[in-house]
């Protein structure tokens, strides 16, 4: 009798019926392509009190007080046509479809070109998220944030959603938010320059460039934690940060996303992707997930002129 | 003088002689034999018209001639006509034969035979008496050109003498000495001559081998007194299984054209029986499983088609012998190798080689070995992305399978048979470069090898006893070794080995002539040892997304099946009953469970040619390995069930046509699915993995029309209109299965214009499988992709499959040997059907991916 079921063997060989099958694939649009309003990356930051500073990504609940942790919820929406979009967000208990049907909604001001808010979860939402869920409670609760942005784009609203995370968990077991500091461009494996937040970067058209995301120090970077699984165990994990990546014309990418390599792992030579500009100027966005909430990114321009 | 000349041809045997058809019997582990020919004891010459003697005009005239178990004749029926007078003379002396009783697996039962009656004018011309003394001694053999069986019957004649091959082929001749002309023929076939010269009382031995130039039988098959054990058993002979269109020339294919089976896509060899997944559907070769069927990626089966002879599907319905299946059973028995001679086969295609070989070892052994190997591992890197910047894609898919079978029939009449049966199956993909920053590089391997033996005894007349033992061993593997993220992002391996010992015993008892009984075990014992380091996905809770886990497994976990059957068979008048109960033992680790398993089927029959047929019945099924893995399932699984019941109703029309048309229910429950993690009222979580919540429910009507395998045509209609659902857990909504496809028509043709020719055809309509229709999708922020807002599956469906396959075969015979070119063609008018809808990374445009476009394969065939 065969292990029926074994999905190991069985995803081997349905990854190779879609290798095989890859040449008939429609041909979509890339998602690295960004052409009209998107949404890119919702990132949640805990904020410790006093003040305005943020350690972690997940927030703290406390089930006996039913208090939370306020959250400071940021998100990257882009726009190549340069038009300012209304963002709108409602919070509810995780639906399968992502969306937040029949609650109030709110706004979400815009502020440094960036939509952010603060949010203060009230007790009879902590005490209702906790009844819904179906582990009640256990190690914390999930709470959807779903937010509808639109720009008059013909496919407004665009929908996105978040899962905050309100944990029981001590702090060690906390996660924190990846930081994207930089860019480093190379050019066949040649340092070329590193951009920082902001910044703009000059390149020759028509040429490819290798580009490396660098994450912050520390806990800004890949954390290695303790955590417990459903059966009471504590495991010791280690993140795999992604990197998802997108731009605007006339640049473009060669690749949706890459994976940071692992320690003992080469390192790709000319960057974990690479890019390749056309004459002019343009966005790109390089997104950095850490595999456990926590969301970080980038904004640079690219310029291409012709020497 | 004008006289017969009998040529006697068995063509199918018992009641009927049909070749799929719908209750005719079958014990699994056993296929019947015709173990002695019936032989003609009493002739009664016809007598000639008077007006055709006098013109000197000859005839053949063809009948199927039905003879009982004591040898009388009880129909006449002419198959292949003269003319009216020669018909009506040739049935008439036919009607007073009597032969000697025929014998099916040693005892006397009734066959249909062919019989040609021969209307010969003669010119004896008896030998002068000095002449008799110096005649010389012709001796030989007529067989048939390419395949080197004997002619049965065929004519000789020499030198003013005649004489009839025996069933040997073999012949004797005294004729005069000179010069003479030996000269062979049979109905069917080209007349051979040869000149030779022979010396006063000498002799001489020859060989005469016949061409064919009608379209001839297609074989001897024996299908008698078959115990009836499910009025739902379709049975494909090997004979009407090799050339129908778009089964790649695999037999074992074709009883996916049956209705009751659910079309896979593209190749695929799932077997998708009554609306449910292929693990419900016990796969049997000669009465006991095999793990696999088919070789991967939509390869073909596992059992050489030289080596077939017969596949035995049941939909449902079926009687105590088969066991611990929830839905069907799929039966492949194997034949004995050839006891007259050396013969073989080799075949070769774009795909594969394979060679077979059969032969007696001695009077009382035969054996027949067969293998095969893919070669697509040296074609399919030439179609992938070879591309050094964008990417490098390899892949590399192997398959082999091997057969032996070794029959010996001891001096007291008991027969042993020793089968020794092994698939293999590799794959291994490699990527490099491309949208990945990491190679990744992934293989699997499956094999399973099967060592059976098996011992038939007669312990009387009334009674017989079998005993088969096996043991197995079955192999499954994978690495994967990547980088970072995704289903191989990081290395993984992991190695189950299965040894399986079993056993199946069965004992008949043919109590009255109305009654039979049979009772026998089913046992089976696997040892699993599983070690295997994986990356599992976890849901951790205060992590949010789902994470990957480093997971090591290494332990052996015992799956033991203990089963009992017993069961009757009633001819009661009009009435038939098939009542019976199996008792199965599950073990697992500390559990053990008892199930309980009463089924009954009946027929009526309403006329000699239309009968009523029904069957209800309770089936029980061991969750999957898998499910039961103390790692990765939940070893406190029960037995799922299943409640089956059908109605029906089969009708014979002449001319070799029949008709079954049979309403289905079958109940699914105790299903094991995956559920989610709960906490409990004590406060601790409670994470099974999987519990017995699911629910399934199949119901439709099967019709199949079908013409009987004759000499130039045969083919069927199935049609199935059918609905199947799941409930996956208890908690969500009933949804349709996956491959749920409400209506599903198979045509299937073939002719044979001549002996050289074989033309076929195939044409399926299939309603597309259902989809989960989307209505928009919501970025997820923390996984960077979109989550579609889809409904249920089966709120809307696929566009409706249509195809036409086309075969044609042609075959050049030698004296010694065939060869056989031909071209199968899949999807001639090249239709596109989709087979999987596909979307953009936002769900805003929606595109599909085809199935098959035309797709021509070549083959050769040599047989010997």
């Amino acid at each position: 009798m065969l292990f029926h079921g074994a999905g190991v063997v069985a995803r081997i060989l349905a990854a190779c019926g879609l290798v095989t099958a890859a040449a008939c694939t429609p041909d979509f649009q890339s998602p690295r392509q960004v052409t009209d309003l998107r949404v890119l990356a919702i990132r949640q930051e805990a904020l410790d009190e006093p003040g305005d500073t943020s350690r972690f990504a997940d927030a703290s609940v406390d089930f006996e007080a039913l208090t939370a942790q306020p959250v400071r919820v940021r998100a990257l929406v882009v726009d190549p046509n340069a038009r300012d979009p209304v963002v709108h967000g409602s919070l509810c208990a995780p639906t399968d479809s992502g969306r937040c049907d029949g609650v109030p909604t709110f706004d979400l001001p815009t502020a440094s070109g960036e939509p952010k808010i603060t949010l203060d979860v009230p007790s009879d939402f902590v005490a209702l998220a906790k009844q819904d869920d179906r582990l009640k409670g256990f190690g914390g609760i999930r709470v959807q944030l779903s937010l509808e942005a639109s720009d008059g784009d013909p496919h407004d609203p665009v929908m996105a959603s978040k899962i905050l995370l309100y944990t029981t968990a001590p702090e060690s077991m906390r996660n924190q938010n990846p930081d994207v500091v930089g860019l480093e461009i190379t050019r066949d494996g040649a340092h070329v320059a590193t951009v920082a937040p902001g910044e703009t970067v000059a390149v020759a058209p028509g040429v490819e460039y290798g580009v490396r995301p660098l994450l912050g120090p520390g806990a800004s970077g890949i954390e290695e934690y303790d955590a417990v699984d459903l059966t009471g165990q504590t495991i010791h994990l280690r993140e795999t940060p992604r990197y998802s990546f997108f731009s605007t014309v006339p640049i473009d990418f060669d690749r949706d996303g890459a994976d940071e390599p692992l320690p003992g792992q080469p390192q790709p030579a000319n960057g974990i992707a690479r890019f390749t500009a056309g004459a002019g100027s343009g966005s790109i966005w390089v997104v950095a997930r850490d595999g456990r909430g926590g969301i970080g990114w980038i904004s640079v321009r690219c310029t291409a002129a012709s020497p | 003088m004008h006289g017969p000349v009998a040529t006697l041809l068995l063509l199918a045997l018992a009641q009927s002689g049909e070749n799929v058809r719908e209750a005719p019997p079958q014990p699994p582990p056993h296929a019947p034999e015709l173990t002695r020919a019936p032989s003609l004891v009493e002739f009664h010459p016809a007598d000639y018209p008077p007006d055709r003697l006098a013109r000197g005009e000859q005839a053949d005239v063809a009948c199927l001639v039905d003879i009982d178990a004591e040898g009388r004749v009880v129909d006449v029926v002419v198959e292949r006509s003269a003319a009216p007078d020669f018909d009506a003379a040739a049935v008439a002396a036919i009607r007073s034969f009597r032969f000697s009783p025929a014998e099916i697996d040693g005892k006397p039962a009734a066959v249909r035979i062919r019989y040609v009656y021969h209307f010969v004018v003669r010119k004896e011309a008896a030998p002068a008496p000095e002449q008799a003394a110096d005649e010389a001694t012709l001796r030989g053999s007529v067989l048939e050109a390419g395949t080197r069986r004997p002619v049965a019957g065929a004519d000789v004649f020499a030198g003013g003498a005649q004489a009839a091959a025996d069933a040997q082929g073999r012949f004797e001749l005294r004729v005069p000495p000179g010069e003479v002309e030996l000269r062979a023929g049979a109905p069917g076939f080209g007349e051979s001559r040869r000149r030779m010269r022979l010396e006063a009382r000498g002799s001489a031995d020859v060989t005469l081998y016949l061409r064919r130039t009608e379209v001839g039988d297609y074989s001897a098959v024996v299908e008698g007194s078959r115990p009836e054990d499910a009025p739902t058993r379709r049975t494909l002979r090997h004979e009407e299984l090799v050339n129908v269109p778009g089964s790649l020339n695999d037999p074992i294919r074709v009883v996916q054209n049956l209705p009751g089976i659910n079309r896979a896509p593209y190749l695929g060899g799932l077997l998708l029986v009554r609306g449910t997944p292929p693990a419900d559907t016990g796969i049997y070769l000669d009465g006991q499983r095999i793990p696999i069927l088919y070789h991967f990626l939509g390869g073909p089966s596992v059992i050489n088609e030289q080596l077939l002879d017969r596949i035995d599907f049941y939909p449902g319905g079926y009687g105590a012998y088969y066991g611990r299946n929830l839905t069907g059973a799929i039966d492949v028995g194997t034949r004995k190798g050839d006891p007259q001679g050396f013969h073989g086969s080799v075949s070769v295609d774009l795909l594969q080689s394979v060679g077979f070989v059969e032969a007696p070892l001695g009077e009382r052994t035969q054996v027949a070995i067969a293998a095969r190997r893919s070669y697509i591992d040296f074609f399919l890197p030439l179609f992938l992305p070879n591309d050094p910047k964008n990417g490098v894609t390899s892949i590399t898919p192997v398959y082999w399978d091997y057969q032996a079978r070794l029959d010996h029939k001891l001096l007291n009449g008991d027969e042993l048979t020793l089968f020794a049966f092994g698939t293999d199956d590799s794959l291994a993909l490699i990527q490099r470069g491309g949208s990945r920053n990491q190679p990744l590089e992934v293989s699997s391997h499956t094999g399973a090898h099967q060592l059976r033996f098996g011992w038939r005894h007669a312990v009387s007349d009334a009674v017989t006893l079998s005993v088969a033992p096996l043991l197995g061993l079955t192999v499954q593997s994978f690495d994967a070794t990547g980088a970072g993220t995704g289903s191989f992002g990081l290395n993984q391996a992991g190695r189950i080995f299965d040894w399986t010992l079993a056993l199946r015993t069965d004992a008949r008892w043919q109590a009255r002539p109305w009654l039979s009984l049979r009772a026998g075990v089913d046992l089976s014992w696997d040892r699993y040892v599983v070690n295997a380091d994986i990356q599992s996905t976890l849901q951790i809770r205060q992590l949010g997304p789902p994470i990957t886990q480093e997971q090591q497994i290494s332990h052996t976990q015992p799956l033991g099946n203990l089963g009992e059957f017993a069961e009757a068979e009633l001819k009661l008048g009009r009435w038939e009953l098939h009542p019976g109960v199996r008792l199965d033992q599950f073990h697992w680790r500390e559990h053990t469970y008892g199930t309980f398993d009463p089924r009954l089927w009946a027929r009526y029959a309403l006329t000699e040619a239309t009968g009523l047929k029904g069957y209800a019945g309770l089936y029980h099924q061991a969750p999957s390995p898998f499910q039961l893995d103390p790692a990765l399932g939940n070893p406190a699984l029960l037995p799922q069930r299943a409640f089956q019941v059908g109605l029906g109703v089969d009708h014979r029309f002449g001319a070799g046509w029949s008709l079954s048309v049979e309403g289905f229910y079958d109940r699914r429950g105790s299903l094991a699915s995956r559920v989610p993690a709960e906490k409990l009222p004590d406060g601790t979580v409670s994470n099974p993995l999987y519990l017995n919540q699911g629910l399934g429910r199949s119901y439709g009507v099967e019709v199949l029309l079908r013409r009987d395998l004759s000499a130039r045509l045969y083919g069927w209609v199935a049609y199935t209109l059918s609905r199947s659902d799941l409930l996956p857990r208890n908690d969500v909504d009933w949804r349709a299965f996956n491959f749920d496809q409400p209506h599903n028509l198979i045509v299937v043709a073939g002719y044979r214009p001549s002996p050289a020719w074989e033309l076929s055809a195939r044409y399926r309509f299939v309603s597309g499988n259902p989809t989960a229709p989307v209505t928009s999708a919501v970025f997820d922020a923390d996984s960077g992709r979109f989550n579609p807002d889809s409904g249920n599956l089966g709120d809307a469906r696929l566009p409706a499959f249509s195809q036409l396959d086309a075969r044609a075969q042609y075959t050049w015979t030698s004296n010694l040997w065939q060869v056989s070119a031909y071209l199968d063609v899949q999807n001639v008018l090249n239709h596109t059907n989709e087979e999987l809808h596909v979307w953009d990374y936002r769900y805003r445009q929606q595109g599909s991916i085809s199935g098959l476009p035309v797709l021509p394969t070549l083959g050769v065939k040599v047989r010997w």
